[in-house]
């Protein structure tokens, strides 16, 4: 009775260091890989960090305008161009139809 | 509850005597027991082993990824950006360099080669640095480019290394300098909105080369508006041949500085260009007698106490004569003016008449008011205090009511006529862009002036520049309803006023029927072209540069024109 009850349970001991081993290492393993992708992470943080201050730099408005004023044919908006919704004309064909006394 | 506590002792008593409970060696249960512990035994050497195994095989591996750690404590700092988002102030991470001496080999080619892969390294002082064998530890250069840190690291050369640090940069602009401040190689700020990012406790010690995960600090001022007004500015020192120019836009609502630029500007974090007299910030530091613009003030002070009104009759035939002081127009009409045309042809005589009925006792109380007699509190730091009087004599309060004999920064004169027109709520400039909704939210702002005497100046700022005469007829900008006045003051040299130097000043308000913007344009030392007909005066300077700039900056500020009232 009792030497049945052991070898289960030995074979469950085993069983049981086994995968407490086989867990361990899987996490271990897993907590090596975490490592690895919070260290890129911040390889990638610093890298976007450097790209926005690269392109901040190169957004500059004074570069901007030197480059618009080279190589486009645009100026800035001038307050003449600025109107409002209502200030647009109706397309000949779609007017409201009129009496005709006022064109 | 004491039921179940009380076999405890018992349990223990029992305890006591291992060997009747387990038996003595050599019975059959013994012999399973040594077997157990055998295989435990087994078991527990065979773990070992296959440890020791994973360690050989895979040990070096595992210390690879070990990677040097930086030593020592950084600053992070939030970033900044402009109101609209775009980044004025950043960390990014960059590799510094350093050197172990007592490790370097070939002395001459480590210097030859690096200075060739670094050309801003100085070559004797490399030599130097790297020649002390006692010295294990040296700077050679921090904060480099990862190209130039690739490049180095290719030459390889023993005894070099990197550290990466955190390292702050400003890319935005070039002319940012007397608004961002700078940091010291430890990144701590020293000077600016740097500085105040300090005092608000807003940066945080780190292990490493780690940013900062605050939310960014938003600036008032727009980054696009600040470069037009620099580039205005410049082309109006360049124009009028002038010394120097300053100038700034505000929102007169929330005191918002929407841009702010004292020629010459200079980049941002630059500590020695910071410190450089002729950067001093003429708008928060530099204190200026402003000249008639100042009547803007006396104005709005008399239609408050009721002691003038627009249609008021001042006589300015003769020259007004206080003890030994003559007060005369620059360009009298020698006639009696209305206070309207006071103002629009900027009348001395008028406005010293206005101002012996105000009395100096409340000319004073006003000005303190509106925060002219005091220094200007900012989160760049206190602006410069005012110079006033020694005595406020008869003769000072009429001197003052048209801008001299005290002088104050622009910045404080700038937030004054704000607070007049904007329906006269004092406001507080700011530098920090200001939540929409928070402005009025908070205690009830001071009033300085009535609703109605703030109508009354709009509409007399605006007739200085849409009426026929009005010294300010130059800044008009259609569609804008541009109100403003002109200031042109001599400069005061050693012994008194000299020469014809003036520092001219335009300060406008747009649009004035519900003005969202104030302008202040200053320019120092302007001559008489042949643009100007050889006139210096501020309508012909000032006053046009300011329709420049608000020509270029309303439209970007989402301000719509409005054509319906071109005259007035």
């Amino acid at each position: 009775m009792k030497r049945r009850l052991t070898f289960p349970a030995i074979g469950i001991a085993l069983i049981s260091a086994l995968a407490l081993y086989v867990v361990k290492y899987d996490t271990r393993r897993i907590d090596e890989e975490r490592r690895r992708l919070e260290h890129e992470i911040a390889d990638l943080e610093r890298a976007i960090a450097l790209d926005r201050a690269e392109l901040a730099n190169l957004a500059r408005p004074g570069r901007i305008e030197r480059l618009a004023a080279a190589h486009l044919k645009l100026a800035p908006v001038t307050p003449d161009q600025l109107g409002a919704v209502g200030d647009i004309p109706w397309r000949e064909e779609a007017m409201p139809p009129s009496d005709g006394k006022e064109h | 509850m004491a039921d179940p506590a009380a076999p405890a002792p018992s349990m223990r008593e029992t305890g006591k005597d291992p060997a009747e409970r387990h038996g003595a060696p050599g019975r059959p249960g013994g012999r399973r027991r040594a077997l157990a512990l055998s295989l435990t035994l087994a078991l527990g050497f065979a773990a070992v082993s296959g440890q020791l195994v994973r360690l050989a095989a895979i040990g070096q591996m595992a210390s690879l990824n070990n990677e040097v750690r930086a030593i020592g404590r950084g600053i992070a700092r939030p970033d900044i950006v402009d109101r609209a988002g775009r980044l004025l102030a950043t960390d990014i991470v960059l590799p510094s360099l350093f050197a172990d001496p007592s490790r370097i080999i070939d002395l001459d080619d480590a210097v030859e080669r690096l200075s060739e892969a670094l050309p801003d390294l100085d070559p004797a002082g490399l030599r130097r640095d790297l020649s002390d064998r006692e010295r294990r530890f040296v700077w050679l250069e921090r904060g480099m480019h990862p190209d130039e840190a690739q490049k180095v690291l290719e030459l390889g050369i023993p005894g070099l290394a990197f550290r990466e640090e955190l390292r702050r940069v400003y890319p935005g602009g070039d002319g940012t300098g007397n608004l961002l401040g700078y940091v010291d190689i430890d990144n701590r700020g020293r000077a600016g909105l740097e500085r105040y990012v300090d005092g608000q406790d807003l940066v945080d010690l780190v292990d490493g080369p780690t940013r900062s995960e605050r939310p960014p600090v938003v600036a008032s001022i727009d980054l696009a508006a600040q470069h037009i007004l620099d580039s205005e500015l410049t082309a109006a020192v360049r124009r009028y041949d002038a010394e120097s120019a300053a100038g700034l836009v505000m929102d007169v609502r929330t005191g918002e500085i929407i841009a702010a630029v004292s020629l010459p500007a200079y980049p941002a974090g630059d500590a020695a260009a910071t410190l450089e007299p002729r950067h001093l910030d003429r708008l928060l530091i530099g204190t200026y007698e402003l000249g008639s613009v100042f009547k803007t003030l006396t104005f709005a002070n008399a239609f408050d106490l009721g002691t003038a009104r627009p249609d008021k009759i001042y006589d300015a035939t003769e020259p007004l004569k206080v003890g030994r002081f003559t007060i005369d127009d620059f360009h009298g009409r020698h006639r009696p003016l209305t206070a309207e045309e006071v103002f629009i042809f900027s009348s001395n005589i008028g406005t010293a008449r206005m101002a012996s009925e105000i009395g100096a006792e409340r000319q004073q109380a006003f000005l303190d008011r509106l925060g002219l007699l005091a220094p200007l509190p900012t989160e760049l730091g206190e602006g410069a205090p005012p110079q006033r009087p020694e005595t406020w004599s008869e003769a000072s309060m009429l001197t003052v009511s048209f801008g001299h004999g005290l002088a104050v920064t622009p910045l404080s004169f700038a937030a004054a006529v704000a607070s007049i027109v904007n329906g006269g709520r004092r406001i507080t400039p700011t530098f920090l862009k200001v939540a929409p909704g928070s402005a009025h939210g908070e205690a009830p702002p001071d009033q300085v002036v009535t609703p109605a005497t703030a109508r009354l100046m709009r509409d007399l700022l605006r007739a200085n520049v849409a009426k026929p005469g009005g010294t300010g007829g130059r800044a008009a900008v259609p569609g804008y309803r541009v109100g403003g006045k002109t200031g042109t003051a001599d400069i005061a040299g050693k012994g008194g006023y000299v020469g014809s130097d003036v520092l001219t000043s335009f300060v406008a308000v747009f649009p004035t029927d519900e003005p969202r913007y104030l302008s202040l344009v200053l320019l120092w030392k302007p001559k008489g072209t042949n643009g100007t007909g050889d006139q210096t005066a501020a309508g012909h300077n000032a006053a046009p540069t300011t329709a420049r700039i608000i020509t270029r900056i309303a439209p970007l500020l989402g301000l719509e024109p409005d054509y319906r009232d071109p005259g007035m």
